[in-house]
């Protein structure tokens, strides 16, 4: 989600954004809350995995815990063969 | 002159044929041996057939760069996520905001508009959101990245929808409470 500095209004962009009210349907008092990490660093891309073992790791970590989608059907197939299937650990 | 050509390519053509010869019969003259390596190719040859271990293992490997490249995306938009959650984010409970700055490492970012990013789990039951009116701009991702919905300005939502509701899969919008609102939201199933 972003939102406009409107005419370079950064702190009430950032204002803005902390009232969308997200909350689970059946529980309106508990809201998500929201912490501002403007100060602090992170990497949330996936560079630390894309060269080695972990991203496999990781992919088969999101293949267990999603719902399968069915257009990724033949690639589901092929991950199978390489040892990453739904619901059961890695083939060695 | 002409006959001269003439012979010359006979005689390549000769020596062409000679050495098709030898290779047949160096290969009939050790059947068992040893696959030779031609050089060129990384496959070895029995009697004109690669070994088979190494075809399965090119095949496994050239199937996992398909599915690297197919699947990088889910691992990407997880990289969101595992990003976030060192800092506070936390499914069902916690968003971040940010100005964006160097110091925030994402692919495709900007730094002119701050971002919130609210993860969403509905394995627990739907997740509403109510927008507040003003310039928001928003999507939601599932965790294949694939595009959910737009959210706020962009998109097919009226500017003045101020709720959204994310359903499970299985939620159907007149199995679920909130089309019996005199208002019913907008139901988005995952």
């Amino acid at each position: 989600m972003r939102s406009l500095p409107v005419a370079g209004d950064v702190q009430g962009a950032l204002a803005r954004l902390n009232t969308v009210k997200a909350y689970p349907l059946d529980q309106p008092d508990a809201a998500f809350k929201y912490v501002n990490i403007t100060e602090r660093g992170t990497d949330a891309t996936p560079l630390r995995w894309e060269d080695n073992l972990e991203f496999w790791k990781v992919l088969h970590r999101i293949i267990d815990s999603e719902p399968p989608y069915e257009p990724f059907r033949n690639q589901y197939g092929e991950l199978a063969v390489l040892g990453i299937v739904k619901g059961k650990p890695v083939l060695t | 002159m002409n006959s001269r050509l003439t012979i010359s390519r006979r005689n390549l053509l000769v020596g062409a044929v000679t050495l098709a010869a030898a290779f047949l019969l160096g290969s009939n003259l050790s059947p068992s041996a040893n696959a030779q390596s031609s050089g060129v190719s990384p496959y070895s040859f029995e009697r004109g057939f690669p070994t088979i271990a190494r075809a399965y293992d090119d095949a496994d490997l050239n199937r996992a760069v398909q599915a690297y490249r197919f699947f990088y995306p889910n691992v990407s938009v997880y990289g969101l996520l595992a990003g976030f959650e060192p800092l506070g984010a936390k499914y069902n409970q916690t968003a971040v905001v940010l100005e964006g700055l160097p110091r925030h490492v994402l692919f495709t970012p900007n730094s002119d508009t701050p971002y919130a990013s609210i993860p969403i789990d509905l394995t627990a039951g739907p997740i509403a959101i109510d927008l507040p009116e003003g310039p928001l701009l928003g999507v939601a991702n599932d965790l294949n990245f694939r595009w959910v919905m737009d959210v706020g300005l962009p998109g097919r939502m009226p500017v003045k929808v101020a709720s959204i509701l994310f359903c499970p899969r299985a939620t159907t919008a007149k199995s679920h409470p909130a089309s019996t609102r005199a208002n019913p939201l907008p139901i988005v199933s995952s």
